[in-house]
């Protein structure tokens, strides 16, 4: 079973991915800030990673570089209700710190499994 | 305390009479003096006489006594003898004893007394006081018969009592003598008034006391009152006397305490004593009497004397009266009034006082006038030295002053203005100084100590009114006939004055010269003559450097050619005497001021006036300096012309009392005027203001002169040329010394570029604010879109997969398709929400009206309730250029 690990301080957002991808077959380990995001990741290696970019405790972005700095090869979606700093999108700035997907909030069910699904399969 | 002193002053009176007497209590004196040795020698005498008398009645009054002594004897003997005769009577003891006691009795009777004979052992035989045989008593004078009859002599017995009688009895012990040792001794007693009856027989006077004592010293006899004393002890003083002597002279007492003249002396036979005593008074009673008669008369002489003595003091007294008068009145130089003395030499000696009268007053009235002479040449000198501001003195060997007139002394010592004061003090005393540490004393004194004349010794001192005085002190040494000095006679002058004139003068002096050295421009003084009287350094340096011991007194002129010969003055020969002419000229006009310049290059600026006394004062001022600074003034105002062209800013001065303006350059050019062809005035400086600013632009200068700090203002100006132009205008109010306004100067600065500058700053700063708020805006839409985002994302994403789940027909699928729509709408706003606030680049681009306007209003839409309804009426318009 692949693991996925979910990283938002929202808990309704928490719970609904739970909901999603449970139902969907996959393992979904949930943390409320990047700071137990990564060490969450360093201890379960999940599959992948979806995380909100803004977070308090260590937001998304630097949660992302640290991910990305243990494990080059992390796949992670990056998750957004569109807050941007300056004129920078976050979620742009996921993508380009590495996030392989990036999907603005609010988002279909069948499109995150859809996303996911892809993530995984690469 | 008072009545003590009164009783001193009493005591001090009486001495003083006593010390100083009278004539008429040294006459009297006299007599009792003469008199009284007179009264002493009578007492003496007749004290002597009375003592001599009393010798002569001591002598005689022991005879009386031995008389009474040897009649005591008589007696006794006669009864021994009648007691032997009875002893070798025929009727012996022997024999018939009877018969021996008649005979004994007829013996008795004729005696007048008893006869007692007894045994050796003191018992009576017969006692003729009693019948023969009648048995008697043992004798109480046994011992006195035992004695009788050891002794074979007769014995004289004391008083004593009859052992038969017992009355008070004396006796004779007769032995009886017979072959043998005597075995019996006939007594013959008798009373011892007997012995005493020989006193009234001698018609002894009733003051005179004759006593008898037995060796015992008791009373036995006695002249009177025997009954009362008889077997009494005689008194002590007579008892003493009896021890002392067997006979003699002495004053005793009585028994009845009488004090008397006694003569004693001791019976041969009995040893008793008789003692014969006349009363002192009876005895001293003509000496006592010839003494009060001699004092009485003495006393009587006495006064007699005294009297007469007065009345001779009194006379006496009178004429020395009269004496003193006269020597009085002669001493006072009055004539000698009529004088009757009573006396003969007293008045020889008031002839000689008259006569020594009329000399002393011929000699009086010379000497009248030689004081009054001598008076008048003392106030003459007193009057030249006080008005001469002089003090004449004497001073004594001591240096001290015997002598001080002259001018007031007010002022002259701290010892005060009084004569009195002043003498018997020295020179240095009189101001408090002490040679021994004032130096300038010690030099005084040292000349008065030479005894040399002085001349001008000067000294100062500081006087009770805080004032220093000067005097000048001359002096002639006095010496007497032998040489020997005996002070100095001098002069002293209060030199105050002159002195203190003289340091005005010379401090004027100084004053002036320091002021005129210290004029730091040269000064010079010509006298009317033309004649250099005073200059000062900067003169020197100036025109008499070149000229070697220039003297006070030289000419201007000859100054002038002494210049020009040293080069001072460059000049060509021809025009020596031309220039010189003129500069005398000049100088004798003494008007004005001139321009010179010296050869070495230097300017002066002569200035010559005219004193009141004809005199030339001149003043010459090396204006080198100032010509440089004038140079650099021009060159600053070029300078400064030139800044205020460069900062575009002028500048002008208004003055307030003459409304007289001048303005720079730049001034004009800012108002675009041309000085020459157009100069400024006040007038057409307010035209020159817009209408709408004239008000205020004349209202500021008004408020800055008032005082207020309104000293800066824009203003707006028409240029003749028609352009507008602002102009900043910043002034200052100057003000002279009462504090009034009197000059305004101000800047005038062309700032209408730079105001435009800043209106084009301040809207853009504006936009930048608007921009600021806008992106705030966006930053907070943003946030809420985030947070809406995130509870849309479990109500659309959960109701979709409800919606997955939930089979077709299932009524509740409806309701969250609602769900879904709604969600997905919200996400629309959102979205619309943070495209509104996304911030893009500010950069212009072509965009459609319509398509802008629609957008606009379905976010407007999104905003409004339902029931608005927007009605769309667009029609295609040009793309127009706008900031994104």
């Amino acid at each position: 079973m692949q693991k996925i690990l979910v990283i938002d301080d929202d808990s309704l957002v928490r719970d609904t991915l739970l909901r999603i991808l449970q139902r969907k077959g996959y393992e979904v380990l949930l943390a409320s800030d990047g700071r137990h995001g990564v060490q969450m990741f360093r201890r379960e290696q999940p599959d992948l990673v979806i995380t909100d970019i803004i977070m308090p405790e260590k937001e998304g972005l630097e949660t992302i570089r640290e991910i990305r700095g243990e494990c080059s090869d992390a796949k992670i979606i990056a998750i957004s209700g569109g807050a941007r700093i300056g004129n920078m999108d976050f979620l742009e700035m996921a993508g380009k710190l590495g996030a392989a997907e990036i999907i603005p909030k609010p988002f279909d069910p069948a499109e995150l499994i859809s996303i996911v699904s892809r993530c995984l399969a690469n | 305390m008072i009545r003590r002193q009164e009783r001193l002053a009493g005591v001090w009176r009486c001495s003083l009479r006593l010390r100083q007497p009278s004539l008429r209590l040294l006459i009297i004196a006299l007599i009792v003096e003469l008199v009284l040795p007179f009264i002493g020698a009578s007492v003496f005498v007749t004290t002597r006489l009375a003592d001599a008398e009393r010798a002569n009645d001591g002598s005689r009054q022991l005879g009386i006594a031995r008389a009474f002594s040897s009649e005591i004897d008589r007696q006794l003997l006669n009864a021994e003898a009648a007691l032997k005769a009875l002893a070798t009577s025929p009727e012996s003891p022997d024999g018939d004893l009877e018969a021996f006691y008649r005979q004994s009795a007829a013996v008795a009777d004729q005696h007048g007394a008893r006869i007692v004979l007894a045994d050796a052992t003191g018992r009576q035989i017969f006692n003729t006081t009693r019948p023969f045989g009648t048995p008697l008593a043992q004798l109480n004078e046994g011992e006195l018969a035992r004695r009788a009859m050891s002794m074979q002599k007769t014995q004289i017995s004391d008083l004593f009592r009859g052992s038969t009688t017992d009355d008070y009895l004396v006796g004779v012990f007769v032995p009886v003598i017979a072959d043998g040792p005597s075995r019996l001794v006939l007594i013959m007693a008798f009373r011892p008034e007997r012995l005493s009856s020989f006193f009234a027989e001698q018609h002894v006077p009733d003051e005179w006391t004759v006593a008898i004592a037995d060796r015992a010293g008791t009373l036995i006899g006695r002249s009177h009152a025997l009954d009362r004393f008889l077997g009494k002890p005689a008194t002590g003083d007579l008892k003493a006397a009896m021890a002392a002597a067997t006979e003699g002279l002495a004053t005793l007492h009585t028994n009845d305490g009488t004090e008397v003249y006694t003569a004693f002396t001791r019976t041969v036979l009995s040893g008793w004593t008789v003692a014969f005593g006349i009363p002192r008074a009876v005895v001293d009673a003509p000496l006592r009497q010839s003494l009060v008669e001699i004092g009485v008369a003495g006393g009587l002489v006495i006064i007699l004397c005294g009297s007469i003595a007065l009345l001779t003091a009194r006379r006496i007294s009178r004429s020395m009266k009269a004496l003193s008068t006269a020597a009085l009145a002669l001493g006072n130089g009055e004539q000698l009034s009529q004088l009757t003395p009573s006396i003969k030499e007293m008045d020889e000696v008031i002839a000689s006082m008259r006569n020594a009268a009329d000399r002393l007053a011929r000699r009086s009235a010379q000497r009248d006038r030689a004081e009054a002479a001598l008076r008048e040449s003392e106030q003459r000198f007193r009057d030249i030295a006080e008005v001469g501001s002089e003090w004449i003195w004497e001073t004594d060997a001591d240096h001290r002053f015997t002598f001080f007139a002259g001018a007031t002394v007010e002022g002259l010592t701290p010892l005060g203005p009084r004569p009195k004061d002043i003498l018997g003090k020295t020179h240095w005393e009189l101001v408090g100084a002490d040679p021994e540490t004032d130096e300038q004393w010690r030099r005084c004194k040292a000349e008065f100590d030479a005894h040399r004349a002085f001349r001008r010794l000067q000294y100062s001192a500081i006087t009770r009114s805080d004032r220093r005085h000067y005097f000048s002190v001359g002096g002639n040494p006095i010496f007497d006939e032998n040489g020997e000095f005996k002070g100095y006679r001098g002069t002293s002058t209060d030199e105050t004055e002159t002195v203190e004139a003289l340091q005005r003068a010379e401090f004027a002096e100084a004053l002036l010269r320091d002021a005129v050295d210290s004029i730091s421009e040269g000064f010079v003084i010509y006298d009317r003559d033309d004649r250099l009287v005073m200059f000062n350094e900067v003169y020197r340096r100036l025109f008499l450097q070149s000229i070697e011991g220039i003297p006070v007194g030289t000419t201007y002129e000859e100054i002038l050619r002494a210049n020009v010969r040293a080069g001072q003055h460059v000049l060509a020969p021809a025009e020596e005497a031309g220039w010189i002419a003129q500069k005398l000229k000049e100088h004798h006009e003494a008007d004005g001021a001139v321009e010179h310049q010296l050869g070495d290059g230097r300017w002066v600026l002569i200035t010559d006036r005219r004193m009141r006394n004809g005199g030339i004062a001149g003043l010459r001022v090396d204006i080198t300096a100032l010509k440089a600074v004038q140079a650099e003034l021009r060159a600053s105002r070029e300078h400064l012309a030139r800044a205020q062209r460069v900062a575009a800013t002028g500048s002008f001065e208004l003055d307030l009392r003459t409304q007289r303006i001048e303005w720079s350059d730049e001034t004009y050019r800012i108002f675009g005027v041309t000085r020459d062809v157009d100069p400024l005035d006040q007038s057409k400086l307010e035209q020159m203001v817009v209408p709408e600013d004239r008000e205020q632009f004349r209202d500021q200068i008004a408020a800055c002169v008032e005082g207020q700090q309104q000293t800066v203002m824009e203003y707006r100006i028409r240029r003749p040329d028609g352009h507008i132009r602002v102009l900043y205008r910043d002034v200052e109010v100057m003000r002279d010394n009462a504090g009034e306004p009197c000059k305004l100067i101000g800047v005038v600065k062309d700032v209408t570029e730079l105001r435009e500058a800043e209106r084009r700053r301040d809207e853009l700063e504006r936009e930048l604010m608007h921009s600021q708020k806008l992106e705030a805006l966006g930053t907070l839409a943003g946030g809420v879109a985030h947070d809406l985002n995130n509870t849309l994302l479990p109500i659309l994403a959960l109701s979709k997969l409800a919606l997955d789940e939930l089979p077709q027909g299932n009524p509740v699928r409806e309701d969250i398709e609602v769900i879904v729509r709604a969600s997905e709408h919200a996400r629309d706003v959102v979205k619309q929400i943070l495209a509104f606030s996304r911030k893009q680049a500010l950069v212009k681009r072509e965009v459609d009206l319509v398509t802008v306007t629609r957008e606009a209003l379905r976010m407007l839409r999104a905003g409004l309730p339902a029931m608005i309804q927007i009605i769309e009426q667009m029609t295609p318009v040009p793309a127009v250029w706008r900031r994104r």
